[in-house]
């Protein structure tokens, strides 16, 4: 007999292979596709639009139920004011920057764009496009030179663009009236049209005020043209020294009955110039900060305050840093004065701490303008401030709540007034620095926020929630906390006792569910139409977070690129948990998890970041956070603080395998750029673990996309400093030309389930398992001998930086992004292939290249352990298959043991998420009439990938701008948690061999129950009979 | 997006010259337009949804549908183009299309095929329609009673309930020679087992210490 331990071997071994060949079988049906009733309950998708920075409604006196805004991401959306939820929107090219938005006879025109410029008007209701007028060749330049403006007389409208070309174009079809053209060369860039009062004999004009560039300054420079033909009337050129175009504001006119001025700051005065004429009036500096008592201890330069009110106004607002510490703003309101034609002092608005924003709207039905000051009070409150011009005081100060430690400053702020029976109604829509975009109203109900800093993630992490019975070693069964109260045993045991008794009531929902694992995919039967449930006041009444039976409920952590850390439950569609907000410039690089949920310890999050400090120098910096609750982690312990930081700037962390003894925290390796690597923690016990460790670790730093180089590095321990080093180990210099486009990801959660492939005769190619090799795309834009660009695939290993594999790929389009993931041995990636010969077509093509230890079968490295410093290098077998989708982002699925398939996701730019079998993207599959054995190893003969819709994993879901794909294990093998993200957040569970471990969702329970049943009634009839042959044999 | 403009005049001078050269380079491009049409059920165009995208080339031009199913690129270079319509409801063909200064051409072609092949040429502005609408989800087989009774378990059930009947009966009407013909063609139609490992086999041999070669059995002796 054999060792019991070797059976019990080979029973797991057989188990597995078993499991395989159920597996296989299953994908003999290959599209796992979505059940209906399945979308919208097992995944959910959160629409976002990014941080308003530009907002309209449509001018009503009831009050509006849309509002329109434009955000930093390129998005134009209708919010519906009473709820926050999203009317519609509309998802701009990148880089597609709106510069204007305007509400044109109901409907909503946008001018946007970069290299091309588009003046769009859509439908107010639905968000469709009317009419789309582009004009050929002309792009948009940044900053300013777009603007728009509607003539009073026929509401037509007139377009900026360039900087130089002013249209007038029919508001109902879209097209071009007239064209005026600045002279070809002219130095002179135009920034704003208004229409106003026109001079001597001339009635209909517009005016293009202009900047032209000085040596040392701009001065003015305005035509006048014709509103109706387009032809330049007259030039008028005013001598002034303009630093910056923000030091011009153009206001009044808007009908051709209505002057129009020009107000401007330049050195020591404040100018003033009705159009039409060429004589400025003047105020001096001095005069102004006199005036204005706020202003008195001013240290910065006055600048204009925009108050975003419409043409026709002639008020404008001066404001200027104040204050000992440079930390108060001032501001004063100023009005153009009709007869004088000069600037005249209104109000003073008064010194504030903080950043202040304003607002300013008219009270419905009058012209009477209402300003509104949004700022900070104190770290609770936001306040807003109503000035009411005409009265001249300020007639309302509403505090609201505003936590700091969420949203810090207002960074945008948006008035409107309305009319509800006799009085005056208030609704305010502002941002703020961490993105979120907020509203408030006299109706309590009708005060909202959008968490919009979700459309700015930049990383994902996955906590696993602790289980139930973790949680409470913390808690008693009645839900107390066990410190809370000294109870006698007696006592304790009576309490248990009741707490059981009570739990009873759970038991018939547990006994079902155990039943019947899919009613957990369930719940309700048919899909619920999408919901913004993270619109509101947030949820503060959070059930205690714990795991569900598989696994499959965990906390998301999302960081994004405005410093701001929200967590999100990857159940209850996304509702999010706790957020945090860290201000002043933080550039959050890396969040990892370095102690998952433990024997009564909560999950701990290190949250690494980088500031710039007042002398302009990078800190790095580190918080320690728990990952249920969002709070800073305190430890009694000095060498474990809830932040630390170091007086440099952030390279590169990553994990240790090492754990401390102390906490049960993983040991995080911090790499400054000063080239000195920190442990943390970094207690005595951890440094001597990690300098054992050093000798063994090699990591790549620093190789960003476009490097021209890719480096490795390692720790050095000097031995009498005391001190860690990094220093580079090895450099592998591309080609000319060349630089790093893509370095491809792996998955965060990687098992490796089988060591190699079966093949169709038995025989197995061994899989390729160095752990230590990435997969780098370099492109070469402008070769010097071909046309179009050309792009390499290296495959290095990062040990020793020596090239495992290259490949080349003539003639890559590069507006198409190139995407890379890998995984054990396997690397996919995508790009745009403009045709290598003249016949071969164009299109997205998705490369996939396996690894395998040798070409021929059943043979293996000789060695026991793989070793880097050896001289083996893989057999790579690649194969590139014609794509049908733009791609935009690639993932990979996880699962817990890797015994499931794997699916490579593909974010579309067609707004959806994909899932592509690998069986389809395997460079197996036999080109040709597939051989017996290749039908043996069920390969699928060489195709396309299809352009099936059944395998997008988000349906008919607009999910916009995915960016990162990241997958996470759960407790069933079959499934795998993915969330897409980039401008929407999209989340599902995926199972790319069917949810092989728990019951299929068709699994018909009644026809199990009947054949029971008929089974039993069969054997019922039967056995008398057989009772009674058999004592007839007997007898016989 | 308002930031203070204090970059150097020099940048924004660059801009523009940038912007004057790429005017003059791209003098022989072409205006390319179309319309979308929707599907019989509702082949008014105004119920495409208005996330619909046309893009050329894998996003190097992309224009959005107006409500009456057009798309315009208004300034398309030089040179031959994959367009694809990005479309939530149905399904529209690919088209290849070459753009020369005056006389633009368009033909559908399917992805992965040869791109010199010319045939179902398009006329030019496009006039699509779509070649199906899209399905994303697998329709679900509800119980049905007919069903059940098609089920293999069901029929085995049965079958085998009706060869408890009958078998008996069935044999014997059968004389004694025909029994032993039928004994011995049961015998032959014992198929040997190849290509595919037996797993009971398997399973025994495990369990059983693997003891299949009777050399090492032999060893242990």
């Amino acid at each position: 007999m054999a060792p019991s331990t070797s059976r019990g071997h080979h029973r797991v071994a057989f188990q597995a292979w078993t499991l395989w060949t159920i597996i296989l079988a299953l994908l003999a049906t290959t599209v796992v596709a979505l059940d209906e009733s399945q979308a919208g309950i097992i995944d959910w998708h959160h629409k976002w639009i990014g941080t308003p920075y530009v907002s309209t409604a449509p001018r009503t006196t009831r009050g509006s139920n849309l509002v329109y805004v434009a955000t930093d991401k390129n998005v134009v959306a209708a919010i519906k004011a009473k709820s926050g939820e999203l009317a519609w929107r509309q998802v701009l090219r990148e880089g597609e920057t709106v510069h204007a938005l305007r509400t044109v006879t109901g409907n909503l025109l946008t001018l946007s764009g970069s290299t091309e410029i588009h003046a769009r008007l859509l439908d107010a209701k639905t968000g469709q496009v009317l009419w789309d007028f582009s004009p050929a060749g002309e792009g948009a330049i940044p900053e300013f030179g777009q603007a728009v403006t509607t003539t009073s007389e026929d509401s037509n409208l007139i377009i900026l663009t360039q900087g130089a070309h002013v249209r007038k174009v029919s508001a109902k079809a879209g097209t071009e009236l007239w064209h005026w053209k600045a002279e070809e060369g002219s130095a002179t860039t135009y920034l704003s049209i208004l229409e106003s009062n026109g001079f001597s004999d001339h009635r209909d004009v517009v005016y293009v005020v202009g900047l032209q560039r000085g040596i040392a300054s701009y001065s003015l420079e305005i035509v006048a043209l014709n509103s109706i033909t387009g032809n330049a009337v007259k030039t008028f050129n005013i001598r002034s020294e303009i630093s910056t175009f923000e030091d011009v504001q153009v206001l009044g006119g808007g009908s051709t009955s209505k002057d129009g001025y020009i107000v401007w700051l330049e050195q020591d005065c404040l100018k003033v110039l009705t159009l039409g004429t060429d004589k400025p009036t003047q105020t001096t500096m001095k005069g102004i900060i006199s005036e204005v008592d706020s202003f008195e201890q001013l240290v910065s330069k006055l600048d204009f305050v925009a108050l975003g009110l419409p043409e026709g106004h002639t008020l404008f607002m001066l404001g200027g840093t104040v204050g000992e510490y440079h930390d108060s703003k001032g501001a004063g309101l100023f009005r153009i004065n009709e007869e004088t034609k000069a600037a005249e002092f209104l109000s003073d608005f008064g010194e504030r701490t903080g950043f202040s924003t304003y607002s300013a709207a008219t009270k419905p039905g009058t012209n009477d303008v209402v300003i509104l000051r949004a700022f900070r009070d104190d770290e609770e409150l936001g306040a807003l401030e109503l000035f009411d011009v005409a009265e001249d005081k300020v007639m309302r100060h509403q505090n609201i709540a505003l936590d700091f430690e969420k949203y810090a400053h207002i960074s945008f702020a948006s008035l409107e007034l309305y009319s509800k029976g006799q009085g005056i109604q208030v609704r305010v829509y502002f941002s703020t620095m961490d993105g979120s975009f907020h509203a408030f109203s006299d109706i309590e109900s009708e005060c909202w926020y959008r968490e919009e800093s979700l459309a700015y993630t930049r990383n994902v992490e996955f906590v696993d929630l602790p289980e139930r019975k973790l949680w409470t070693q913390d808690v008693d069964e009645t839900g107390h906390a066990k410190t809370a109260k000294s109870l006698t045993i007696v006592e304790r045991y009576v309490e248990r006792l009741t707490a059981h008794v009570l739990q009873l009531k759970g038991l018939p929902a547990f006994i079902i569910s155990y039943a019947n694992p899919s009613s957990l995919f369930k719940k309700t039967p048919t899909a619920t139409e999408y919901s913004e449930v993270q619109i509101g006041a947030p949820n503060n009444t959070i059930q205690p977070l714990y795991r569900d039976q598989f696994g499959l409920r965990k906390i998301l952590i999302f960081s994004t690129d405005k410093g701001k850390v929200v967590a999100v439950d990857s159940g209850n569609k996304g509702q999010i948990i706790w957020s945090r907000f860290f201000p002043w410039g933080h550039d959050l690089k890396n969040v990892v998890i370095v102690r998952h949920a433990n024997v009564r310890l909560p999950p701990v999050l290190a949250i690494i970041g980088q500031t710039i400090d007042g002398g302009g120098n990078r800190v790095l910096r580190l918080y320690r956070l728990n990952a249920l609750t969002g709070e800073d982690y305190q430890t009694e312990d000095f060498n474990f603080p809830s932040s630390a930081w170091i007086p440099a700037g952030y390279l590169g962390a990553f994990k240790l395998p090492l754990e401390d003894p102390d906490e049960k925290t993983q040991v995080l390796c911090l790499i400054d750029d000063r080239m000195h690597a920190t442990t943390f923690p970094s207690t005595r016990v951890v440094q001597e673990a990690f300098k054992e460790l050093s000798d063994d670790i090699y990591f790549m730093l620093n190789n960003k996309v476009g490097e021209k180089a890719l480096k490795g590095y390692k720790i050095i321990v000097s031995a009498d400093l005391d001190r860690m080093d990094v220093e580079p180990a090895w450099t592998i210099p591309f080609p000319e030309g060349e630089e790093i486009a893509v370095i491809a990801e792996r998955p965060t959660y990687e098992v490796m389930a089988s060591l190699g492939r079966v093949l169709g005769d038995r025989g197995v190619l061994y899989k390729y398992q160095n752990p230590n090799y990435a997969a780098v795309i370099t492109i070469n834009p402008k070769p010097k001998l071909g046309v179009a660009p050309y792009m390499t695939i290296y495959l290095v290993d990062t040990v020793k930086g020596s090239i495992l594999y290259q490949a080349t790929h003539e003639n890559v389009g590069l507006s198409q992004p190139i995407l890379a993931t890998q995984y054990e041995n396997n690397v996919v990636y995508t790009f745009w292939s403009e045709g290598e010969t003249s016949t071969s077509a164009k299109g997205y093509q998705a490369v996939a290249l396996e690894l395998y230890e040798s070409k021929t079968r059943n043979q293996r490295t000789k060695s026991e352990t793989f070793s880097s410093f050896s001289n083996e290098r893989p057999d790579v077998i690649a194969q590139s298959f014609p794509f049908p989708h733009s791609a935009t982002a690639i993932g990979v699925t996880s699962t817990k043991a890797g015994i499931s398939s794997k699916d490579i996701l593909f974010g579309l730019s067609r707004q959806s998420l994909l899932a592509v079998n690998k069986r389809f993207l395997d460079p197996r599959r036999p080109v040709g009439i597939p051989t017996a054995q290749e039908k043996e190893e069920m390969l699928i003969p060489y195709a396309p990938i299809s352009e099936d819709p059944r395998q997008l994993l988000s349906y008919n879901l607009e999910v916009a701008g995915i960016k990162k794909i990241a997958t996470s294990p759960t407790l069933l093998e079959s499934t795998t948690i993915v969330v897409a993200y980039g401008l929407d957040v999209f989340t599902t569970r995926h199972a790319p061999s069917k949810t092989f471990d728990i019951l299929n969702e068709d699994f018909s329970k009644l026809q199990l129950m009947l054949t029971i049943v008929v089974l039993t009634a069969v054997l019922f009839f039967t056995a008398p009979m057989v009772r009674k042959k058999m004592l007839k044999e007997q007898w016989y | 997006m308002k930031s203070i403009f204090s970059r150097p005049i020099f940048a924004l001078a660059a801009t523009v010259v940038a912007l004057i050269s790429l005017s003059a380079t791209t003098t022989s491009a072409a205006q390319i337009s179309g319309v979308l049409i929707g599907a019989e059920e509702t082949p008014h165009p105004k119920d495409l949804s208005p996330r619909t995208r046309v893009i050329l080339s894998g996003g190097q031009y992309t224009a959005t549908i107006t409500r009456d199913g057009r798309f315009v690129f208004p300034d398309v270079g030089e040179g031959s183009y994959l367009l694809q319509v990005q479309n939530p409801q149905y399904i529209y063909p690919t088209i290849k299309l070459i753009v020369t200064g005056k006389d633009s051409r368009a033909h559908v072609v399917n992805i992965g095929t040869d791109w010199s092949n010319n045939d179902n040429a398009l006329q030019l502005p496009l006039v699509l329609t779509p070649r199906a609408p899209v399905s994303y989800f697998v329709p679900r087989e509800g119980f049905k009673i007919s069903h059940l009774f098609a089920n293999p378990m069901m029929l085995m059930m049965g079958f085998s309930l009706l060869m408890l009947f009958v078998m008996p009966k069935l044999m014997a009407n059968m004389d004694p020679e025909a029994m032993e013909e039928m004994q011995g063609m049961q015998d032959a139609a014992q198929m040997p087992n190849f290509e595919m490992p037996d797993i009971s086999a398997t399973l025994a041999k495990f369990s059983t210490g693997g003891g299949s070669s009777p050399s090492s059995a032999s060893k242990k002796k």
